[in-house]
């Protein structure tokens, strides 16, 4: 049901799976113990740094999992060739369609050599299109933790784009990695508002594999 | 050994009695929730009124587990002497304690006959202060589907007396009769519900009562 490909101006988005990164090359990333950047790439997502390869594969496998139910989508994001550090696993990046409620969750993780490029909002210029357009959805969300600067500032700009809006600030909303409770920043775009925003003309190309 | 929720509440004109099946008949409490004016009541739920006991026999064992499971505390909301409608159960409502997020959600519904009386404000104090005050949690917050004008005329006006306010809006968040609809969300922090009231209420929350004690 997910396209298994999403290609943007600068971005190849692949559906995060064992083949498309190997388990050990995505730990190099992942690991507390082998990244430089993690604890500040993780300081605002619900998750920790990977204690073990296993943590990896388990994080990978559900991926597929996910995948392949339509439960989840979450893609490996590649810089295309041009950009630097072209061809790199440089994060991830999903949605989490509720079919009951006819809406869509994004998310994202970067590694920080990536951030400031605007490749957020690009990937979520392809998802506003892959949810309304290909799975007919009608709300796609985001969230942010308010000290989280950067994303507030992200999400605010492209829902902004795409004539959405900020719905509001929820305390206690979520619980963070370490089980404190933290304050979440809510924002969404509705099929209509982008309809009207772009007319449904999008940039980007999906791709599914050939099914048997 | 006690349980973490009071099995009564009572405030002024309120008698909540723990929603399960030792202290609710499930016989008068059918007669309520298959009440034909129930269709009013959930036009803005995410569920229909009761077509037989057996459906009642499941709501009140839900009540139990959650209660034993200290999931939520679900009451009986019974109006008391001098009260119009005096020991009867006019509707239900609670507290979901969500523990990890330090969060009570409230929930309640009552029978039509039983509105514009001012007994969601009363509840609505009553199971604040339980939160705060008896079980810790940092946060009460309540939500109610957007176009539900009634709910949100008692709810603005208790959550404003609580010191809480609008969070927000919450989009396609709950399926009412199949249609993803906009909940309008709301809370109350620990710190400015002590700050707007001191910290006073006018409820009472009784843990150990004879079982012949509880109605």
């Amino acid at each position: 049901m997910f396209p298994d490909e999403i290609v943007t101006p600068r971005l190849r988005l692949r559906a995060l799976s064992r083949e498309v990164v190997d388990p050990l090359d995505a730990y190099e990333q992942f690991a507390a113990s082998r990244s430089d950047t993690i604890e500040e790439e993780t300081e605002f997502v619900t998750w920790n740094p990977h204690e073990t390869p296993k943590e990896t594969l388990e994080f990978l496998k559900q991926a597929e999992e996910g995948h392949e139910s339509a439960e989840n989508a979450i893609y490996a994001v590649f810089p295309r060739d041009g950009e630097d550090g072209a061809g790199e696993f440089a994060g991830t990046a999903g949605f989490n369609p509720e079919w009951d409620k006819r809406r869509a969750v994004f998310g994202m993780w970067l590694r920080k050599e990536f951030w400031g490029r605007g490749y957020s909002g690009e990937r979520a210029a392809a998802f506003f299109a892959a949810v309304f357009d290909v799975l007919d959805l009608d709300v796609a969300l985001a969230y942010a933790m308010p000290e989280n600067e950067a994303s507030c500032r992200a999400i605010r700009k492209y829902t902004d784009r795409f004539g959405g809006q900020e719905d509001g600030l929820f305390p206690n909303e979520t619980v963070d990695a370490d089980g404190t409770p933290r304050d979440v920043r809510g924002w969404s775009v509705t099929r209509e508002q982008w309809e009207d925003a772009t007319g449904g003309d999008y940039d980007a190309a999906f791709r599914w594999e050939d099914s048997e | 050994m006690s349980d973490l929720y009071p099995t009564v509440v009572e405030t002024p004109r309120l008698r909540l009695v723990a929603r399960r099946p030792k202290y609710v008949g499930v016989h008068e409490a059918y007669d309520l929730c298959s009440a034909p004016e129930m269709d009013d009541v959930t036009r803005y739920m995410p569920w229909s009124r009761h077509e037989t006991p057996k459906v009642t026999t499941e709501f009140l064992d839900r009540g139990e587990s959650s209660w034993v499971d200290a999931e939520t505390a679900d009451y009986a909301v019974i109006p008391r002497e001098g009260e119009d409608g005096a020991g009867e159960i006019a509707g239900f409502g609670g507290l979901h304690t969500e523990w990890d997020r330090r969060v009570g959600r409230l929930g309640l519904w009552l029978h039509p006959r039983y509105w514009g009386r001012g007994y969601s404000g009363e509840r609505a104090a009553a199971l604040a202060a339980l939160a705060f005050d008896a079980l810790d949690l940092e946060v009460v917050s309540v939500s109610h589907v957007a176009e539900n004008e009634k709910s949100k005329r008692a709810i603005e006006k208790y959550m404003a007396a609580l010191g809480g306010g609008l969070d927000g809006r919450d989009r396609n968040s709950i399926v009412v009769d199949g249609e993803p609809t906009d909940e309008l969300r709301y809370s109350v922090s620990r710190e400015d519900w002590l700050a707007t009231t001191g910290g006073d209420y006018d409820a009472e929350f009784r843990w150990a009562v004879a079982p012949d004690d509880v109605r």
